[in-house]
């Protein structure tokens, strides 16, 4: 690896991100190297159409690189990120509630992010760690979260996987914090049970 | 009639106590009791034991309603409990809801095992979803890069394209403008 490339590795994110607004393309790569698998995993819970989130994920990550000069703040770099992938969820969902749901059989793997089939197979790799779960629970619960109501997917996802504050989400999702709060509070009680026999 | 002697009075006393007594017989035992210090001194101890008793009753229906009184307690407090434990977790709490939810977990072993539950279950959630994250294969940053420069160079308008539009319109106007000249000439 070039000595170049490894320094910005060792940046903090919102290093990186006063880099790549001042078009450091190098920066502004790894910016979005570092988020991709966050934004990956938050529309893989979001959406129930498997072969959509890589396409919304090289979108956000799209939006991201086109108007990272608009914010302000690098500390409020989460947030902004977040409000980008609930916009891009709800014109989805728009999308989809216009279009008659079509999946072609054709599209089952997407060379692009490799997903396949074999995904949904149990992963071999897969260490023997306490920490490690299976990818049966894995689909599990995301089917789970996927099977709540639209809100209330998006607060806890917002919550749990982004690590967003109430106050952040509510900003997100242009609701109040009081809503935000019963919201995750409801999902958590909701997928709890759903999970009861799993876990 | 036969005065009534102490070991009578004392069967009786229990009696007299209670006020189980015919009249007669009471008035009996009050002049036995006046004259004798000795069943006096019995008889006044008995009170006290009795006394005692009855403040001993009364407590001890107190206590039942005070246990009433921590069920209500323990129940209001378990279910601001259960309101407030995932807010708690997101550490959105103030201050003093925060400790009102710690002191409760410490006091309620069902709200500990709710806790330990909301906690567990969290991890789990955690670990979900970074085996997602590790499900995306391909590196997308580079293609966005890629993308993104694209885009800028098709939104700037190429000089090159430019020179040639400029150079073929200077050709039209000045063949257009020749062909005037020589039409009119």
């Amino acid at each position: 690896m070039e000595p170049s490339k490894h320094r910005y590795k060792k940046m903090r994110t919102d290093e990186l991100i006063v880099l790549a607004q001042s078009d450091d393309i190098k920066a502004l790569e790894e910016l979005l190297r570092t988020e991709q698998r966050n934004v990956f995993a938050t529309f893989s819970y979001l959406t129930h159409k498997r072969q959509d989130v890589a396409d919304l994920t090289q979108e956000a990550l799209l939006r991201v690189a086109q108007n990272i000069k608009t914010l302000k703040d690098p500390k409020h770099f989460k947030s902004w990120l977040n409000q980008i992938v609930t916009h891009l969820f709800y014109d989805e969902l728009r999308k989809i509630s216009r279009k008659p749901d079509i999946i072609s059989i054709d599209a089952e793997t997407d060379n692009e992010t490799g997903f396949s089939i074999k995904n949904i197979l149990p992963d071999t790799k897969c260490k023997p760690a306490e920490k490690c779960i299976s990818s049966e629970l894995e689909e599990i619960i995301k089917d789970k979260i996927r099977s709540l109501p639209r809100q209330f997917r998006i607060a806890i996802v917002l919550r749990e996987l982004q690590g967003l504050s109430y106050d952040e989400i509510a900003t997100a999702t242009q609701s109040s914090i009081g809503t935000v709060k019963s919201r995750i509070a409801r999902a958590r009680t909701k997928l709890q049970d759903g999970l009861k026999n799993y876990i | 009639m036969k005065e009534l002697n102490c070991e009578q009075v004392s069967i009786l006393l229990t009696y007299f106590i209670d006020k189980k007594l015919s009249d007669k017989l009471i008035g009996e035992i009050e002049y036995h009791l006046n004259t004798c210090p000795n069943c006096r001194e019995r008889y006044m101890s008995m009170l006290r034991i009795k006394k005692n008793y009855q403040e001993m009753k009364e407590k001890i229906c107190t206590e039942d309603e005070d246990t009433l009184l921590i069920n209500t307690f323990m129940e209001r407090e378990y279910m601001n409990f259960q309101n407030n434990l995932s807010s708690y977790l997101d550490n959105e709490l103030d201050d003093r809801e925060n400790i009102r939810i710690k002191k409760f977990a410490i006091l309620s072993p069902t709200a500990r095992q709710d806790l330990e539950d909301m906690i567990y279950f969290r991890q789990i959630l955690q670990d979900s979803f970074s085996k997602t994250k590790s499900k995306l294969k391909k590196d997308l940053s580079e293609l966005t890069i890629d993308k993104l420069t694209r885009k800028e160079k098709n939104n700037r308008p190429n000089e090159y394209t430019q020179n040639r539009f400029s150079l073929l319109l200077l050709i039209i106007i000045s063949f257009v403008t020749s062909i005037l000249i020589l039409f009119y000439t």
